[in-house]
């Protein structure tokens, strides 16, 4: 049911960051040793690296795809207080062969402290980019003409007064454009750690919606689910001191009390929270079709979450987060417990499996509605 | 208790504690370290009493060759009396004086020579530093202290420093440099100090300071140092030394501190009667900004709950690994992990990075989301087949509610085809409204009021030995409803549908019978009172208790006979089959009131429920019940309800909750461009099913799929247009060189179709509107509107070349960056081996340029 890969990055140095392009077929890494990577499935399934170059100079935090229309376009952040966008073009012959290079479009040099997001927006918004940074300023710039990269003009400045880590744009097409925006700022009493916006057509601001006063703890990473079925409610997974979806219902706009504003009223409600990863949640990340999420945080697990018919989130599989095959001088800890499903057809490995093939991670996966006893008395930190 | 890693083998470490050291190997064996790992006792020296310190020599040739200190300052090698080549085992470092040792520490490169801290003693040194391969013996000092000490020999002994520091002060700890390994810091009377040995007469680099325990250079970047004085921790820069960059306030007091050495910037702070170690990680801190504190990310490993540490040891080697021990020896092999980023891709790739590594892993069991059934579907052809509903409804047999839908469209197309027929040949307009659902078939107006009206009619059983009741000499009759409308509905539940057979009933059991469903067969035939016919069914179903059931059928009359309804009551408790216990329940309820079957029998199909509430239910009855069932199966999303509602925006609705439940767009959009008339299909909701379909479909770059979509979209609603999206102009003239073009004005206007006939192929070579002629074939050099030839076919297999591909070789095609092009033909083949563009002088890529037919030639 899985097939896990292991791909020797030969990133120098930690990675910050993953993504995927529109079609699944190119991924991005980066990292603090300043480069990003690109790595593009081959017709063997094997994931190549075909691009890597230093870009910036410092760490860098994360990296995103524009949708392909725009051409192949990724943005970066950097601790070196920029953001940037490059673009692949075909050129001449590369001293390695490729005819392809990665070219620098456009620096986006406003912040005046490291840049600790970057995404952009969803397509049919046009070309634009949503950056968060250290010192509490969310900066949307836009692209006015989607042929030329190298213009890019800042949009809108909002200062969120908190120090921001991540930033996820709502993908509904219904609804006006609306961002959210989340603090790692640690002290408990700086208020709530996440913030809505959404954007006024009419005023052409940004206009603070709501900041959800429950999370105080800080929050490392948040993202708005894709809501491919027009459903009324918006949901946002975030990563704080444990994981919460919490579901972002617009009322009808109510003209007599908000008057010229338009502001949109919304009921917010905390469709599910999880303790599971023990302590911090890092990150987040929706699937296609928002029915899965997945969260990593400290307890060194990746975890597989879904809702079943009642709306209700369940644990569906645990993924150890090292999924290097065992080091021979190096006792396994992780011993792979077979599926619990009613046929156990359909088991990962058997219970007692000391050597592992190569590629074949320790996977745990709960069919039906798991227990989780078998974490609950483990150290936090495991193997 | 304190625990050391080897700085030379992964797998071995050390626990020692005022009496004995202990060697250990990690491997399976008793000790355990954690949930699966282990390790084993190898070796213990218990000989020197009073152990203080232990400091394992970095020199890769000697085995496990450690240094002792003990509290009169001795210091004694030891490599667990494994033989050795040389006589480093047991050889011992005397200081002139018995003060205890503090400290001890090799230094990183220099393997030879060894750091010792000792008590404060009047004018003696405090920092000790021996060269372990000195002389020994021999002496005279020596063997003057040794008439005093009441040791035995100290024929092995070393007796004189290499290098003596600090007279009459006192030190509290001490760090080599990893990289400058002549020099040192070490936390000596208020100051922390810098030493060179070449040159150790004075400190080169001091600062005043109390944190001066647990110094520390981290080995990864010499000129960042760490120290703590009780709850205060200390960040120092060597290279701006007089105060500290950074102090962290704990609010216990620190037993100990040490920087990892395989990661950047992490620092390990242990605190008193904790069972947390925190860690520090300072590398991203901006330090000295005057706009910002500095950002410090604090994480914390608790390797088990309630279980207090006392010491740790970072593994030298192994990324993020270390080893605690608490005060009664228990020892934890703990890993930290780095922050996992992850994330999902739109064809079911998902990866994370952990560290340095990428985990690839790619999913492919339906089970685990609908995206990945939704996408298997759109490759089955689901959803694509417009003249016959039911193939997509068979492509999605296993799944009850969606081959029910499109069940249901297949009858209600079926029904309009009827009508159409039949009010062409009368000549009379068709009065069905499309994909009607029941409630607003009986009840157009979705009100109870003026609605339609039933005859109540009395009938009669058949029972099995063929005869007909008598209705005159029935206790109670059975009382039926009828009308135009109700045996409408009947036939949209599939009771009353097949109308080409002479009898729909019968031939609508005898399918249920081949598909095996015997018990829905059955009760349908008892509903129709055709008792005789639900005992012959069952008798040949050869169910688990089928005879029985059938027995009891047999023996029905409609008297009241008290005994056989306590039977019948008893048997239905113990059958499972919904079918079956409504038969019963039929049976044995009030003849004027049937309600019974429909709420204790909820698990009955629902067009079944719905056929037998038009049947028997009277109009008031009816409608409540159809209201009630219509808003629940809404409420729940259950497709079933589409019966109901029909294409209507109650329909919409009732997609809308599944789609919310569900997320399966795929069957909402497709249903709702079959079935929902165009007026309906501008909601916004249906239009978002739409285009996230279209979206998904594009994602998994299932274009052909897409393009049937649209193709089938405009086929079911004509009043979708989509524009031109671009045609070929002349270059005189400027005017579209398709567009008055007969013939090519059928077919899309940008692909000309030159092999239509040979009239029109003649005159595509010029410009229609000005008789230019066209631009020319960059491959053949003929004008653009020729015939592409077919001396270039020949070179190939036959069979590489479709159907379709002989006209479209001679479309025009060109390079969106250049504009250079010709026959499509004789591009594509130029492309198969070149990425240049043909026309020599132009250096165009076009082949690289375009990334989408990169994907999916990859794809092919």
């Amino acid at each position: 049911m899985f097939v896990a890969k292991n791909i020797q990055s030969d990133h120098k140095d930690l990675i910050h960051d993953v993504a995927y392009d529109f079609h699944g077929r190119r991924m991005a890494t980066c990292s603090s040793d300043q480069t990003v990577k690109i790595w593009d499935l081959g017709e063997d399934g094997e994931w190549h690296l075909t691009a890597n170059w230093k870009t910036h100079s410092g760490s860098v935090w994360r990296v995103t795809w524009a949708h392909p229309e725009f051409g192949q376009v990724i943005a970066t952040c950097s601790f070196d207080r920029t953001a940037a966008v490059w673009e692949e073009m075909v050129g001449e012959k590369q001293h390695d062969g490729s005819l392809r290079t990665w070219l620098r479009r456009s620096s986006l040099v406003d912040s005046r402290t490291s840049v600790t997001d970057v995404k952009f927006a969803p397509k049919h918004l046009g070309l634009q980019l949503a950056t968060c940074s250290q010192d509490g300023i969310v900066r949307i710039y836009e692209a006015p003409d989607v042929m030329n990269l190298n213009q890019w003009s800042l949009q809108n400045e909002i200062s969120c007064k908190l120090s921001c880590s991540c930033v996820s744009w709502n993908t509904s097409r219904i609804h006006s454009p609306m961002i959210a925006v989340g603090s790692d700022d640690t002290n408990l009493s700086a208020g709530g750690k996440v913030q809505i916006y959404e954007y006024n057509d009419s005023t052409r601001k940004w206009n603070k919606v709501e900041t959800i006063a429950r999370i105080a703890d800080p929050v490392y990473d948040l993202a708005f689910a894709p809501n491919l079925g027009g459903r009324n409610s918006h949901l946002l997974a975030i990563a704080s001191k444990n994981l919460k979806i919490i579901s972002i219902e617009p009322l009808r706009r109510d003209s007599t009390l908000s008057g010229q504003s338009g502001l949109t009223k919304f009921e917010l409600k905390e469709v599910a929270e999880f303790n599971e990863h023990e302590q911090q949640v890092w990150r987040v990340s929706w699937n296609v079709t928002g029915t899965v999420l997945a969260s990593s945080g400290d307890d060194s697990c990746v975890r597989l979450w879904k809702a079943n018919y009642l709306g209700s989130w369940k644990c569906i599989a645990i993924l150890t987060g090292d999924g290097s095959p065992q080091e021979t001088d190096r006792p396994q800890f992780g011993q792979l417990q077979g599926n619990q499903s009613a046929g156990g057809d359909r088991s990962v490995g058997n219970a007692g499996v000391r050597n592992l093939p190569s590629g074949i991670m320790n996977l745990r996966r709960n069919t039906g509605w798991p227990s989780f006893n078998t974490k609950k008395d483990q150290s936090n930190v495991m193997l | 208790m304190k625990v050391l890693w080897s700085p030379t083998k992964s797998d071995f470490f050390l626990t020692y504690s005022n009496s004995s050291v202990y060697l250990y190997q990690t491997s399976q064996g008793a000790v355990e370290l954690n949930d699966g790992t282990y390790a084993t006792r190898l070796a213990e020296n218990s000989e020197v009493p009073f152990i203080k310190c232990v400091a394992w020599s970095p020199a890769k040739l000697e085995d496990n060759l450690v240094a002792v200190g003990t509290a009169n300052g001795r210091v004694i090698l030891s490599n667990f009396g494994q033989k050795a080549d040389n006589d480093l085992d047991g050889r011992e470092f005397v200081p002139k004086h018995q003060k205890q040792c503090v400290y001890l520490f090799w230094n990183p490169l220099d393997h030879n020579l060894l750091a010792e801290g000792l008590d404060k003693h009047s004018k003696d040194c405090c920092v000790a530093i021996w060269d372990i391969n000195a002389k020994t013996g021999g002496d005279t000092a020596s063997l003057e202290r040794q008439r005093y000490s009441s040791s035995t020999s100290d024929i092995n002994a070393v007796t004189r420093p290499y290098v003596e520091i600090g007279h009459g002060e006192t030190t509290t700890s001490f760090s080599w440099f990893h990289k400058e390994p002549k020099a040192f810091v070490t936390g000596m009377s208020g100051r922390l100090k810098v030493y060179d040995i070449r040159d150790a007469s004075k400190p080169h680099l001091f600062a005043q300071t109390k944190a001066v325990y647990g110094v520390c250079a981290d080995p990864l970047s010499d000129s960042r140092i760490a120290s703590f004085s009780e709850s205060h921790i200390a960040l120092w820069d060597t290279r701006s030394f007089e105060k500290p960059l950074l102090t962290l306030q704990e609010t216990k007091p620190v037993i100990t501190i040490d920087w990892c050495p395989t990661r950047r910037g992490y620092l390990a702070v242990l605190c008193k009667d904790s069972s947390t170690i925190k860690l520090f990680d300072i590398r991203h801190s901006v330090i000295g900004s005057e706009e910002l504190d500095p950002v410090i990310t604090e994480r914390t490993v608790q390797p088990k709950k309630l279980s207090s540490i006392s010491y740790f040891s970072w593994h030298p080697t192994f990324e993020n690994r270390l080893l605690t021990v608490s005060p009664d020896g228990e020892l934890r092999d703990v890993q930290v992990y780095e922050r996992m980023p992850l994330t999902f891709a739109s064809n079911f790739h998902f990866s994370w990075a952990c560290g340095k590594k990428v985990i690839d892993l790619y999913f492919e069991d339906e089970e685990i989301d609908i995206s990945i059934k939704m996408k298997n579907r759109a490759l089955g052809g689901y959803g694509l087949c417009t003249e016959d509903p039911m193939q997509n409804a068979l492509a999605v047999k296993n799944e009850p509610h969606l081959y029910g839908l499109w069940s249901w469209l297949t009858i209600a197309k079926d029904i309009i085809a009827q009508e159409e027929f039949q009010s062409k040949t009368k000549g009379t307009p068709s009065t069905w409204e499309k994909f009607i659902g029941v409630k607003n078939l009986l009840w157009p107006d979705n009100t109870c009021i003026g609605g339609q009206r039933s005859e109540m009619e009395t009938v009669t059983w058949s029972y099995p030995d063929g005869s007909r009741g008598n209705t005159s000499q029935e206790n109670s009759p059975i009382y039926k409803y009828t009308s135009p409308l109700r045996s409408r509905a009947l036939q949209l539940c599939g009771w009353d549908y097949k109308r080409e057979a002479r009898d729909s009933l019968l031939g609508l059991l005898a399918s249920l019978q081949t598909e095996g469903d015997f018990e829905r067969a059955a009760a349908i035939a008892l509903f129709n009172l055709k008792i005789g016919k639900a005992v012959d069914i069952l008798c040949q179903a050869n169910l688990p208790n089928g005879n029985a059931v059938a027995m009891a059928l047999a023996g029905f009359t409609n008297e009241k006979n008290a005994l056989w309804r306590k039977t019948c009551a008893n048997l239905r408790h113990s059958l499972e089959d919904p079918y079956l216990r409504a038969m019963f329940t039929f049976l044995s309820s009030d003849k004027e009131n049937f309600d019974e079957v429909l709420t204790e029998e909820p698990c009955m199909a629902v067009k079944d429920r719905v056929a037998f509430a038009c049947i028997y239910l009277d109009d008031q009855k009816l409608w409540e019940y159809l209201k009630n069932l219509s808003q629940e199966l809404k409420e729940k999303g259950n497709l079933d309800g589409i019966l109901l509602t029909g294409a209507s925006q109650e329909g919409v609705e009732l997609l809308q909750s599944y789609v919310d439940i569900t997320s399966d767009i795929q069957t909402a959009a497709l249903a709702a461009i079959y079935c929902m008339p165009s007026e309906i299909t501008k909601d916004t909701r249906i239009s978002t099913w739409i285009e996230s379909y279209r979206i998904l479909l594009d994602s998994w770059r299932l274009w052909h799929q897409r393009s049937k979509f649209d193709i089938m979209r405009h086929i079911l609603d004509s009043n979708i247009r989509v524009p031109t999206q671009a045609f070929i102009s002349c270059n005189f003239c400027g005017k579209s060189v398709a567009c008055n073009m007969t013939l090519a004005s059928k077919v899309r206007p940008y692909m000309m179709s030159g092999g239509q006939s040979t009239q029109t192929k003649q005159r595509l070579t010029c410009c229609p509107g000005c008789k230019k002629s066209l631009p020319r074939c960059s491959i053949c050099l003929m004008n653009l509107g020729t015939p592409s030839g077919s001396a270039l076919y020949l070179q190939k297999e036959p069979s590489d070349f479709e159907e379709k591909l002989s006209s479209y070789g001679n479309w025009f095609t060109w390079c969106q960056t250049c504009r250079h092009g010709g026959h499509a033909a004789h591009i594509r083949n130029w492309f198969q081996n070149h990425s240049d563009c043909p026309v020599s002088g132009c250096s165009c890529k076009c082949m690289t340029l375009d990334s989408v037919g990169q994907l999916s030639a990859q794809s092919e």
